[in-house]
């Protein structure tokens, strides 16, 4: 029996989603957004070892304790809430 | 606009050393990985590092392991870098080059998430590898050998975990059990999970892997540390946290061991903040082994495993541990990234900022040293433990330091010292070991010895007794009427039994094959043989006399004053007999000259018994003649160059460098107007080709040979010296010496204690010079020597201070500058840092707590350019200038963001500085907020926070020093906002501050108008200087989205770059008083600098690494012009900037500078990164040379392939795609390959060799590579104005 197409793309996206640690779908929820975008962040810190020399620089302290920090935040950056920190409302009056 | 972008300054920053032997076997060697490039190095007997290779991979390097299979001799180099693949170099002692032996593909390109890459381990016995991500994916690849003896790769073995945060690699050393590998990992969800060590067990004989255990350690766990296992030790691992190491053990019934890591006693820090171990060194021999670990402050310590064997009955013996130690043996400078100790006792140190160290074992520990015992797991106690410091190393013994700019964070390029050619005042290293340096381009020479002399010498050589002999033995000067003979022994000193004649005026000396010597006088030739006491003298024809004469070990020239050129060989009974002469000047009536004629014979090539050219210049016409000295042709002209003038001197050399077999014959000639040719000899056919012309000095240009490190070297000297040598890229090379002397005679020289010497007379005066030992001739990259002044504090800011008078000040020199130095979490006055500066630069300064402050503002003089006096040798490392006033800050909650020297338009006759001041100020990395920001606690928080304020004080110039006039308060108009900053990195991308709080903080000022400008946060405002305090004109409170870095003025227009949006346009529309928004860009850019490039041009660099220019189209130009509402009306910008070129060079761009390098010639702009890299983008002059060099970069990427497997044109396109860019490094790679290839590509481009060489040596000396004199400075040290319209034609020639 052949599968209905749309079942197949269905699973097929959920396929490159796990493959592909990160990758948005139209669900997404604003928390799980933010700390892939910040998880993915301190990943290009810690791999461009310059940017963590300059972090290191500016805050004086040692490349060794930025980049400790960097890996512990890179569990929960945005925190465990699944609500957002600061509302739609908070951050545009911001502006 | 396109751009040729060479590198100048290699990056100095080192982020992995690894140590091994990897060009021939038992070699001691080191690996120094740069971010993106690989150093091979080799320390000598003295302890001297020797760079033996360097490759620029076009990647970033983001992990560097060594390994060696079972029972080989020699080992591989592991690359985990950005390119999404694992590459196995081997290093080729033929080619000077790591090779690839393997590559293998397993996932996309940059730095991800998890993409393996971040971490590497290998197997203690080389027979796998574990390459993992930050999250969820490890490969193991497992190594073994094929029939040949070569290197195998397996297909990858996932052991890929999602969810899971991994920490730290290792591979556990099992002896020849199958190979395990331990990692430190935290699963995502639940929360509150614990971070565990697992161990993934590699089956050999399954082929694949298991994830065999997960152990729970601490929490803060960060770094695991593999013990050695097998026969020579217990096995398991070490567990790194903040407050403690513990050892576990594979071995389950036996307890964990811990063990505290001591605290500094002077450390004010809270105590959980811990110790954090920063690198280690694993150093293991037969019977021994023991760990370095370097934590945060730069504190060494040792740490000790004891063992007993015990014996079991049924399998055999047991390691186990009994008792380890961590003890303190000293504190290094400053932390480290990476560390190794070698096999023959040395410990090379990669510091993270200051200089790298190379170090010896004093001892391995003492007993009086502080030693922390480890206990076992359940009787361990919280209660820190402290040591007290080291104030001088007392274990280790620096035996060499090798200069590091890293971190660059500042610079000023003009001609402060008022040499003639701009100097680089750049601002580098942090904290205690920050510093001003000031580099120069070219070579250092040191004065080792100055002598007066009786009279004025009109020669000097030196000779060696015996051609086996490596030091000279004697040095001859040669006066009018006499020579002095000097011997070279412990001492020189005069001698009269060597055989020279001293009654006469010696012309030329030179040691022939069979040791026997030859003198040679105005009134003859005189042959010492080698016993000293039988000489044969040759006469000239009465009448005649000898006016300039040269030879090799086997052949002699003369020209006499007939202008007849004799021609002697060395015949086999060791007797010199005349073989030829020639008529140089044809017909007989030629006027008599002033000039001398000069004359120089080729050097011998090893296995040749003659030299097969002399080039002769007879002093009369402007050509320079290449004679055959071949028997069947002898004295037959082969070869003809012109010049504009006489030739002062000619020379043939040749070059060869040290990591090349090729050698190139070069002929050399120096004019009497200063220019000197250079162009290349065939060896066969004596064809000259590639001739090249320039102007090196305003002087007649002389000539020498000398050798420096082996390596025939020749010295041009002018008015301004220069070496000519080939590189290790076999590149032809230029390079000033960076002293400034008029040598009237110069000779090589070489002796024991000076053996990259030479000996040059001025005036009466002897002077024995010699190269700094510690740089490298024959690296192409090295071009700035430096000079070095250690600041207080971490340098941040130059300001120059008489760039806004350079108008109305001729004299430039007695410059100055301004410099800021600031620190946080620092509490120690300048008195202080003074009084104890010994010791406090290798200790470094006690820490504050967070949001305390140190800053100064120092007010530098330069000193004018002295000559250096003969009787008083110059120090090398003096620098030359003086710290006049200075502005200290010693309210500890302040901190100086930024200052601005200005001229009011209200009082332009007085000079003002203006400080920006921030209170209250905290920079941390973690967020107060960050334990669980939840909406509840924020609400919490948010009051107990003291928000920073913002002041500018502004000081006048009194002639002597400055005086503070009064203060003014920043005041936000809105009320007091809290930013939250989720995006980890824009609180961290900005180079002054992370900042939380934007809008109070005071980011920038710059003049405009006679006007303050002052950005604010995200808006900019605009003051006067009023009687009480600052008036405020106008403002726009948002111009620019999240932070304005930089302001850059152009008349009325004001660029402002964003610290994540780019650059944005501001015009100042005086008739609104407003700030008119212009242009912005579309994409975004971090910028870290902006340097104006013309009206409507700007240059900006980013914290990614990307150097992009942005121009305003031209039609959005008239279009403001003629604007009727004056853009009044439009709300969004209404222009775009379009980018003009964009080039990634792959550090953070901390210095952007349009300079004029040489007067006259098109402006470079150059770029310096914070790794330490100096690079310049040059103009290119057509669209012929653009073309030309795309097609060679098209060829270049194929022949001369990124080593880590990352496309070239990827690599510089990494976050935008490179544009209207030529990599210049790239292109030179043309020289590191084979005749047969160069030869291809040359064909695809339908050009010669030749001509892809020229062009390449055109860009490379367009570079501040060669830097004709300054008129103006000619002037002034000459003090003539007839022989400097001299100059100005020569520049039409050139």
């Amino acid at each position: 029996m052949a599968t209905h197409p749309q079942q197949n793309l269905y699973s097929q996206l959920e396929h490159l989603q796990t493959k592909y640690v990160g990758t948005g779908h139209p669900d997404i929820s604003r928390h799980d957004w933010c700390t892939n975008m910040a998880r993915d962040s301190i990943a290009t810190y810690l791999g461009h070892r310059s940017l963590l020399t300059l972090f290191a620089t500016v805050e004086g302290e040692s490349n060794g304790r930025i980049r400790y920090h960097l890996l512990e935040k890179l569990h929960s950056p945005y925190g465990q809430s699944e609500e957002p920190v600061l509302s739609k409302k908070e951050r545009l009056t911001q502006w | 606009m396109f751009l040729y972008n060479l590198t100048l300054q290699r990056p100095s920053a080192i982020y992995f050393s690894v140590h091994g032997s990897f060009s021939a076997p038992r070699a001691i060697e080191l690996v120094l990985g740069r971010q993106t490039s690989l150093e091979l190095v080799r320390p000598d007997e003295q302890g001297h590092l020797k760079s033996l290779c360097f490759q620029e991979i076009y990647g970033i390097i983001r992990s560097l392991k060594a390994f060696r299979l079972t029972g080989a001799k020699r080992d591989y180099l592991l690359i985990g870098s950005d390119s999404g693949k694992i590459t196995v170099l081997l290093y080729n002692p033929s080619t000077y080059c790591f090779e690839r032996v393997h590559i293998e593909t397993f996932g996309k390109s940059g730095c991800r998430r998890i993409v393996p890459g971040e971490y590497l381990a290998t197997d203690p016995k080389g027979r796998a590898c574990m390459i993992g991500a930050i999250e969820k994916q490890k490969f193991v690849y497992v190594f073994n050998r094929d029939a040949l003896e070569n290197l195998t790769i397996s297909s990858p073995l996932e052991a890929h975990k999602s969810s899971f945060i991994c920490n730290d690699i290792i591979g556990l050393d099992v002896g020849f059990e199958n190979p395990i590998f331990a990692a430190l990992e935290r699963a995502y969800d639940p929360p509150e999970s614990p971070k565990t060590l697992v161990f993934y067990e590699l089956d050999l004989g399954l082929n694949h892997v298991v994830r065999k255990l997960a152990t729970p350690v601490e929490a803060d766990a960060y770094k695991v540390l593999p013990v050695p296992g097998g026969r020579d030790g217990p096995g398991g691992v070490i567990v790194c946290s903040l407050q403690h190491i513990r050892y576990k053990t594979l071995q389950n019934n036996l307890p964990d061991y811990i063990c505290s890591i001591p605290l500094r006693e002077k450390n004010i820090s809270p105590t959980e903040r811990g110790n954090l171990v920063v690198a280690f060194a694993l150093h293991r021999q037969k019977g021994l082994f023991f760990y370095l670990l370097c934590t945060e402050l730069g504190d060494l310590f040792k740490l000790e495993m004891d063992c007993t064997t015990i014996e079991e009955e049924e399998e055999g013996s047991d390691i186990v541990m009994k008792e380890m130690r961590i003890r303190y043996l000293d504190s290094l400078p400053c932390p480290v990234n990476d560390m190794c100790i070698l096999r023959n006792g040395f410990l090379f140190v990669a510091s993270e900022y200051g200089n790298h160290g190379f170090y010896q074992f004093r001892s391995l520990g003492r007993e009086q040293d502080f030693c922390c015992v480890g206990v076992e797991d359940s009787k361990w106690s919280n209660e820190p433990v402290y040591f007290s410091l080291h104030n001088n190393l007392e274990n280790l013994l620096l035996i060499e330091e090798i200069e590091s700019l890293a971190p660059l964070t500042c610079w000023q390029i003009g001609d402060f010292y008022g040499e003639g050619s701009p100097q680089i005042v750049v601002g580098s290293g942090r904290r205690h070991r920050g510093s001003w340096k000031t580099l120069r381009l070219g070579y250092r020479w040191t004065e080792m010895a100055v002598s007066e002399l009786p009279g004025y010498p009109v020669g000097v050589f030196t000779v060696r007794e015996q051609q086996q002999d490596s030091y000279d033995s004697y040095i001859i000067v040669s006066f009018v009427n006499a020579s002095l003979v000097l011997s070279v022994g412990e001492t020189v000193e005069e001698v009269s039994d060597s055989g020279f004649s001293t009654f006469v005026s010696t012309i030329f000396v030179q040691l022939f094959s069979n040791n026997s010597i030859v003198q040679v006088h105005a009134q003859g030739i005189r042959h010492i043989r080698p016993d000293l006491q039988t000489v044969h003298e040759w006469k000239p024809p009465k009448g005649l006399f000898i006016q300039v004469a040269d030879g090799n070990a086997s052949q002699l020239v003369i020209i006499l004053n007939s202008k007849q050129l004799l021609y002697f060989e060395l015949d086999e009974t060791g007797m010199l007999t005349e073989i030829q002469e020639v008529e140089l000047i044809q017909d007989q009536s030629y006027e008599s000259s002033s000039f001398l004629p000069c004359v120089s014979i080729a050097p011998l090539v090893a296995g040749q018994s003659k030299a097969s050219f002399v080039a002769v210049s007879d002093g009369i016409s402007y050509y320079t003649r290449l004679y055959s000295l071949k028997k069947e042709s002898c004295l037959k002209p082969i070869s003809l160059q012109a010049l504009d003038t006489v030739a002062n001197s000619v020379l043939l050399i040749g070059l060869s460098a040290p990591a090349s077999s090729r050698s190139e014959l070069v002929l050399l000639i120096g004019s009497h107007s200063g220019i000197y040719i250079r162009a290349l000899v065939d060896p066969i056919t004596g064809a000259l080709s590639e001739q090249q012309s320039r102007l090196v000095g305003t002087q007649p240009v002389r000539l020498q040979r000398i050798e420096i490190q082996g390596k025939p070297v020749a010295l041009v000297v002018s008015s301004r010296s220069y070496l000519v040598y080939l590189d290790n890229h076999l590149l032809l090379q230029t390079l000033p010496i960076g002293y400034d002397w008029v040598f009237d005679h110069v000779v090589g020289f070489c002796s024991e204690q000076c053996p990259d010497g030479v000996i040059a007379c001025c005036g009466s005066s002897l002077c024995i010079l010699s190269f700094e030992e510690d740089r490298d001739l024959f690296q192409t990259t090295h071009l700035f020597h430096s000079d070095t002044q250690p600041s207080l504090y971490t340098p941040r800011r130059l300001v120059d201070r008489e760039d806004i008078l350079s108008s109305s000040i001729t004299n430039y020199t007695r410059n100055r500058i301004l410099t800021l130095e600031c620190d946080q979490q620092i509490v120690i006055s300048p008195q202080d840092i003074v009084s104890h500066s010994s010791s406090l630069r290798q200790t470094g300064y006690p820490l504050g707590p967070i949001g305390s402050w140190s800053c100064a503002i120092q007010q530098m003089t330069f000193m004018d350019n002295q000559f250096p006096n003969h009787e008083d040798p110059v120090e090398s490392t003096s620098c030359r200038w003086q710290q006049k006033c200075e502005i200290y800050n010693s309210e500890t909650k302040e901190y100086i963001s930024s200052i601005c020297c200005i001229r009011f338009s209200h009082d332009s006759s007085s000079l003002y500085l203006c400080v920006g001041v921030v209170m209250d100020y905290a920079l941390q990395v973690t967020n107060p907020l960050e334990k669980n920001p939840t909406k509840d606690n924020i609400d919490i928080q948010r009051e107990s926070i003291v928000f920073p304020r913002s002041e500018i004080r502004v000081y006048r110039w009194n002639e002597t020093q400055w005086e503070y006039i009064h203060t003014t308060p920043i005041q936000d108009a809105s009320s007091h906002r809290m930013e939250w900053n989720y995006d980890y990195g824009a609180s961290h991308l900005s180079f002054h501050a992370a900042s939380r709080y934007r809008n109070e903080i005071i980011t920038t000022m710059a003049s405009f108008q006679g006007h303050l400008l002052v950005a604010v946060g995200t808006s900019l405002r605009m003051y006067d200087l009023g009687k009480k305090q600052l008036l405020k004109k106008t403002q726009h409170p948002r111009a620019t989205p999240h932070k304005i870095t930089c302001i850059e003025t152009c008349y009325d227009r004001i660029f402002l770059s964003d610290v994540q949006e780019s650059v944005f346009l501001y015009r100042y529309s005086a008739a609104d008083n407003l700030f008119l928004c212009i242009a912005d860009d579309y994409l975004p850019k971090w910028c870290t600098t902006m340097c104006l490039l013309d009206y409507d041009t700007v240059a900006i660099g980013d914290k990614m690494g990307n150097i992009s220019i942005l121009r305003l189209p031209p039609e959005a130009g008239t279009f403001i012009e003629q604007d009727p509402t004056g853009g009044l009306l439009s709300k969004e910008a209404p222009h775009h900037f379009q980018l003009e070129a964009c080039y990634y060079v792959g550090s953070v761009i901390q210095c952007l500078s349009k300079v004029e390098w040489t007067t006259g010639d098109v402006p470079l702009l150059f770029y310096g990164t914070l790794d330490g890299a100096i690079g310049v983008m040059i103009p290119l002059r057509s669209t012929l040379d653009m073309e030309l060099f795309q097609a060679l970069e098209l060829q270049l990427r194929e022949y001369r392939s990124p080593l880590c497997g990352r496309h070239h044109l990827a690599y510089r396109s990494y976050f935008f795609p490179v544009r209207h860019v030529i990599d210049g490094d790239l292109c030179e790679e043309f020289y590191r390959l084979s005749l047969e290839q160069q030869e291809k590509i040359v064909k695809e481009l339908d050009r010669s060799i030749v001509d892809v060489h020229r062009k390449l040596e055109d860009y490379r000396e367009r570079s501040p590579h060669h830097h004709p004199p300054n008129e103006a400075q000619w002037r002034k040290q000459h003090g003539g104005g007839d022989k400097a319209s001299k100059t100005s034609s020569l520049w039409v020639f050139q």
